[in-house]
């Protein structure tokens, strides 16, 4: 979405004031070591986005943009510290400015500062990974599957699609867990129906028949369809001068009583006995690892541990460990975890039934609720602490923990609470009661048997609103699971087959059919290469360094693609392809140019060879570079005076530096003349130690071009191509004079004219020989895109001589000659 | 256009966040389901209008209570 115009660094890391012109193309930043080249990337990560990715992160505690972004000279006076970035908008035809202080970091200086503007500006904010160095190459290539899913998810912006995905679980699981309890609520009230109507089961017709039973001895008319609005007592209240509500049911009361002493029972019972203490002696048991009951969470730690291990220092603590050691030691105690979890749901499964007894007993007592009602009335006080303690016991048996609480409610299982007087107490005052008339009967149970199906249908309908809220909830998180799942890897898939695709081009030669598995799972992200078709291994185990970068590079330059596609406008590649060969930095450039069209990259370098690839291959342009000389802290970096190369020599001369400028003509002339050797597949001798010099390589470059000129020229008139030809003859004549001035093609017989010589020459007669092979050279390379001429393929025959932007494209395939015998 | 550049993604779309493209597949198959119209709707005001990722905003979109 974004270029750079131009950017001025103010007071800002080592840099003092500098302002460089970018103007939207390719940029490179070329220097030794400690010249100010990270200044430049920081000051443009930090225009953009207010940080400094060098400052943050792992290994950087104690650093901030605050205290440490101003140059060291100024870091008291932050608002002295600044970067101002001119930018193009893609969509936005005006230009836009940002001036961002260390002081107020956060709030840059916008203009124009329209909503558009600021909208763009806030996106291009959020991609801190606008800047690609060796840190993230390792990040994303060689860190553990764990930390590499973080960094890639986070460059690709899919936490939230994790967030959304947690968020939905944990809906689902708290509408089953609702669900769950409704269910038994639910199945309760329907014991307790067919328990106060006296039937078997909950079935319309049996309940009817029952209720109808009772209703003619009061002489109501009979029920014929059981209905959610049908109440069994209708009719009885206008019917009776009795409401039946401040009454006690003998028969229920007595029954309740009885059900309580049928349940305490089972403390007799040797099987409950059995059952008890079984469960106290495993609980005992458990108690010694009490401590990783309590922690089971450090489970999840430990794991995350292991993947974040960094073969060094433990992630946690940062102790330093050898890596079998920190296994082992992580396995040791996983392998407890496992073993307690393991015993803990095995108690679990011992103490459910003792819970669900205790559960009972406590819903048996809470139904002795009418001391209040009795002559005299009698309390229920006791009663009700019994069956709270008996419910509070049941809970703690289903949690298990804390072991303490669960030892005691086993005690209660095994003694129960003695309640013996009270009961007598109130069977003794319920027994003294006088029997119901059958009327009285059929009164109370229409009455209580009322209550008890409301509360059913109460609990049914809760239950079902559950239900469906249950059934929602997992609908919605199975399609989401199954939607984000199949898109996550459909990206992961199309980032792998772009990542191959583009590594190919940079090694083509060696690993055309290179292949790359990108494999998610839950919070991770597998990333496995293809050696040579001897299986699929981690990208550092076989891969050379050098092919390790270039998949690094690869694997952004696939995630941005697929992240910003068109708006993929401005990257920063900080030193980030040190380790690749001469020739795959070719191909590198290759890439950038071809397949990234539309991108500006400020590419930093330590190598000047890697600029000069650069530019021979027209991936940036001449003057579109920052070369830095040196730098010292008063001053910051040192650009060299000339970008030109030409222009450097120059100045030496100009300076009467001849040993310096002979030392510039010949370590250029050594470059230049590889590179147009490599385009032109001229032949030089091979050298064993690849120690090629001017003499090796300067002769077959120009001989290559002579011939290949006098091929095309050929060529061009055995197809009648009269301007063709008219133009390489002109080119061959001026290639024929200026290489007559170099003598380039005497070196091999007259040593005086040879370049060791130079030095010694004296400030004219240099100049002419600079003048020479600057004439000459340009020969070399199109007037109109500066690229150097190649043919074309590279190899195999060849179909032509030609330029980057196709100015020049001399074809070298005769037509082929007509057999006039054949005609005849 | 090369090859690598016609296979892939659609540029028009890349322009949208991942995640709301991924958000906004899910929410056209829950739509499918007619009985998940409702909730899909109040989803997408959220995930895609409104840019609200809480528990209970999204809990409210599943089973809103009524407005008494």
């Amino acid at each position: 979405m974004i270029k750079v115009k131009q950017i001025r660094i103010h007071e800002f890391r080592g840099i003092r004031d500098l302002t460089l012109n970018l103007e939207e193309k390719n940029f490179a930043v070329c220097g030794p070591n400690g010249t100010g080249k990270s200044g430049v990337v920081d000051a443009l990560e930090f225009a953009l986005t207010g940080e400094i990715s060098r400052l943050s992160g792992k290994g950087t505690g104690g650093l901030s943009v605050k205290s440490h972004g101003p140059h060291v000279d100024s870091r008291n006076n932050l608002e002295n510290s600044f970067v101002e970035v001119e930018l193009s908008i893609s969509h936005i035809s005006e230009s836009v400015s940002i001036s961002r202080t260390v002081k107020d970091l956060n709030t840059p200086t916008i203009s124009p500062n329209t909503p558009e503007i600021l909208s763009a500006i806030s996106e291009a904010a959020l991609h801190p990974e606008l800047v690609l160095s060796r840190r993230e190459i390792i990040r994303y290539v060689l860190s553990e599957p764990g930390k590499r899913s973080e960094e890639i998810q986070a460059l690709l912006r899919l936490h939230e699609i994790d967030e959304i995905r947690s968020i939905l679980q944990k809906i689902s699981n708290a509408a089953k867990r609702d669900c769950d309890n409704k269910k038994t609520i639910k199945e309760k009230a329907v014991q307790a129906v067919c328990q106060t109507l006296g039937i078997a089961k909950l079935d319309a017709a049996e309940l009817l028949q029952s209720v109808n039973e009772k209703r003619q001895l009061l002489n109501l008319t009979p029920i014929n369809t059981f209905t959610p609005e049908v109440s069994i007592k209708d009719g009885l209240i206008t019917a009776s001068s009795q409401s039946g509500l401040s009454r006690i049911s003998k028969k229920q009361a007595r029954d309740a009583l009885q059900a309580i002493r049928n349940h305490y029972l089972l403390k007799e019972d040797p099987t409950w006995q059995v059952q008890v203490a079984s469960a106290v002696t495993d609980l005992q048991a458990l108690k010694a690892d009490a401590d990783t009951l309590q922690h089971t969470k450090k489970e999840s730690l430990l794991r995350s541990a292991l993947d974040m291990f960094d073969e060094n220092l433990c992630p946690v603590c940062e102790t330093q460990w050898k890596p079998e050691d920190f296994r082992q030691h992580i396995k040791e105690k996983l392998q407890h975890y496992k073993e307690v979890t393991e015993k803990r749901q095995s108690i679990e499964k011992q103490l459910a039934p003792i819970a669900a007894q205790l559960q009972k007993m406590s819903l048996l007592l809470k139904q002795i609720n009418f001391g209040h009602l009795l002559e005299p009335t009698l309390s229920i006080d006791g009663i009700t602490a019994a069956a709270q303690s008996y419910e509070q016991s049941a809970q703690s048996l289903q949690g298990v923990l804390p072991l303490e609480k669960a030892e005691e409610s086993l005690m209660i299982a095994a003694d129960f609470i003695d309640i013996n007087d009270i009961l007598k107490a109130f069977e003794d005052a319920i027994a003294g009661l006088p029997e119901p008339s059958a009327q009285d009967a059929a009164r109370d149970y229409l009455v209580v048997g009322n209550e008890k199906i409301l509360e059913f249908r109460q609990a049914n309908a809760d239950h079902k609103v559950a239900e469906y809220k249950s059934i929602t909830a997992k609908t919605v998180l199975d399609i989401y699971g199954e939607i984000t799942t199949n898109a996550l890897e459909t990206i992961y898939k199309e980032v792998e087959d772009s990542l191959v695709e583009l590594y190919r081009i940079i090694n083509k030669e060696d690993e055309s059919a290179f292949r790359a598995e990108l494999k998610p799972s839950i919070g991770k992200l597998g990333f496995n290469v293809d050696f040579y078709g001897r299986g699929f291994f981690p990208p550092g185990a076989y891969h050379s360094e050098g092919h390790q970068d270039g998949m690094g590079l690869c694997l952004y330059l696939a995630l941005m693609r697929h992240l910003s596609g068109a708006d993929f406008t401005f990257a920063v590649l900080d030193d980030v392809v040190m380790s690749v060969d001469a020739h795959h930095r070719r191909e590198v450039c290759h890439l950038l140019k071809t397949q990234f069209p539309n991108t500006q990259f400020v590419i930093t370098t330590h190598d000047r060879i890697w600029l000069q690839h650069m530019q021979s291959e027209g991936l940036i342009e001449k003057r579109a570079c920052a070369h830095f000389r040196k730098w010292d802290v008063n001053n910051g970096p040192v650009e060299w005076d000339e970008r030109d190369i030409w222009e450097e020599i120059a100045g030496n001369l100009e300076s009467n530096n001849i040993e310096i400028a002979a030392g510039l003509l010949r370590r250029y002339l050594e470059h230049i003349s590889q590179e147009i050797c490599y385009r032109l597949g001229a032949s030089v001798r091979f050298r064993g130690d690849a120690q090629y010099t001017l003499g090796d390589t300067l002769p077959p470059a120009f001989s290559k071009m002579k011939k290949l000129l006098r091929e095309a020229k050929v060529t061009a008139q055995s197809w009648d191509q009269i301007n063709k030809t008219t133009q390489i003859l002109a080119l061959e004549e001026a290639f024929k004079n200026e290489l007559q001035k170099t003598e380039v093609d005497k070196w091999q017989i007259n040593a005086a004219v040879h370049y060791n010589a130079w030095a010694t020459l004296h400030k004219n007669e240099f100049q002419i020989v600079v003048t020479n092979y600057k004439n000459i050279l340009n020969l070399f390379r199109c007037e109109t895109c500066s690229s150097l001429l190649y043919i074309s393929p590279p190899d195999g025959p060849r179909d032509s001589l030609k330029c980057s932007c196709g100015e020049i494209s001399f074809t070298l395939k005769q037509k082929p000659k007509v057999n006039a015998q054949a005609i005849a | 256009m090369n090859d690598l550049n016609k296979n892939s993604i659609d540029q028009s779309i890349a322009v949208k966040p991942i995640s709301k493209r991924v958000f906004a597949k899910f929410l056209d198959v829950l739509a499918e389901d007619e009985e998940m119209q409702d909730i899909a709707s109040r989803l997408k005001v959220l995930l895609l209008e409104k840019d609200i990722l809480s528990e209970a905003a999204i809990k409210e979109a599943l089973f809103p209570e009524p407005k008494l």
